[in-house]
């Protein structure tokens, strides 16, 4: 067999790294050729050359302050580095639910009560500017023909906005309703 | 797991592999304050990670790790002060002591590639596949290196062996 000092096969040998099966047949290999044989061992000098040389290198480490810096970060509770997912693993019990939805309806009628107020607000003053209207179809109650009269607006003037054209549509739906059961 | 436990296996990696992380680092940078500080993150990210994840693969984990911040520090500084020869190389005050300056010359004599598995190999004591996954070669690539590494070796020994035996 031809001896071939360019296969990566004799460093793997030397260094360890190959396969029982494959070293077995280097193994055999070598036992034929003297020149593969020789060539193993000064590559095992080279590796031991190597080797010495590289540690004669000065051994470095971290400083002291490193050393304690890392020790001290090893030590803490690594999951609570992730606030979000201590949250999402926080067991859902009854307590916390209930103590959920009080805060959630807390939250809602902070947000909604102020709008919900100025809106009721707004509704009274609507009703306040149609009060006239009503004290015009009150009587219609008891005289329908004048109240068909004065329709289709009561107010005679121009509609301009949807709550003076809704109110006075109220109020000629009930005077309708209450004409029928007059009748 | 529990916290004393992952404490533990981080201290443990700590203890077994910080120096040849800050040699490796240093071999990069060339500047063993920097390669402190890539081998204190790298220690740090650690303690972010999960034990099941990297138990297994501690070593390649740490060196690649280690090796991509020495790569961005490196980078980083290169882009501050521009280098003729940003090359990985050995500090050059070991060169001067003379049990390894033989052997460091020659290092620095190979290719880049060959002195990086080299030096995972006989320094680190990483084996071809750790050094495979350290540095993304195939393993056969890291065989062919590290052998025609030694073949150089092998031959600079021959050459001068009053020097080096």
């Amino acid at each position: 067999m031809n001896f071939n000092p360019d296969d990566p096969k004799w460093t793997a040998y030397v260094l360890g790294e190959m396969e029982e099966s494959d070293r077995a047949a280097l193994e055999l290999e070598l036992e034929s050729s003297a020149e593969a044989r020789e060539f193993v061992e000064e590559l095992r000098f080279a590796v031991s050359i190597m080797k010495e040389g590289l540690a004669a290198e000065t051994v470095l480490g971290l400083t002291p302050e490193q050393q304690t810096m890392v020790r001290a970060s090893a030590g803490s509770r690594s999951e609570s580095r992730n606030p979000f997912k201590q949250r999402l693993s926080m067991p859902a019990t009854p307590t916390v639910w209930a103590a959920g939805l009080v805060a959630a309806s807390l939250l809602v009628a902070v947000i909604v009560a102020p709008s919900f107020l100025r809106s009721r607000q707004a509704s009274q003053s609507a009703t306040l500017k149609t009060q006239p209207d009503i004290t015009v179809t009150a009587p219609v109650l008891e005289n329908p023909q004048e109240n068909a009269r004065q329709q289709p607006h009561p107010s005679g003037g121009a509609v301009t906005s949807a709550r003076e054209a809704s109110a006075p549509l109220q109020a000629f739906d009930s005077a309708a309703k209450d004409e029928k059961e007059i009748r | 797991m529990n916290d004393s436990a992952k404490s533990q296996w981080i201290v443990d990696a700590l203890d077994r592999h910080e120096a040849s992380l800050v040699r490796y680092a240093n071999w990069i940078l060339g500047d063993i304050e920097s390669a402190r500080e890539v081998v204190q993150e790298t220690f740090l990210r650690l303690c972010k990670e999960q034990q099941s994840r990297v138990g297994a693969y501690l070593a390649q984990w740490l060196f690649t790790v280690c090796r991509n911040l020495a790569f961005d520090t490196r980078k980083k500084e290169t882009r501050m002060t521009p280098l003729g020869d940003a090359e990985i190389g050995v500090d050059s005050r070991l060169e001067q002591r003379e049990t390894a300056g033989e052997i460091f010359r020659m290092l620095n004599g190979l290719p880049k590639n060959q002195r990086e598995v080299v030096y995972l190999k006989f320094q680190c004591d990483l084996s071809y596949k750790e050094i495979s996954e350290i540095t993304k070669l195939s393993m056969g690539n890291v065989g062919f290196l590290m052998h025609t590494a030694l073949k150089t070796i092998r031959k600079q020994i021959l050459s001068a062996p009053r020097r080096t035996q």
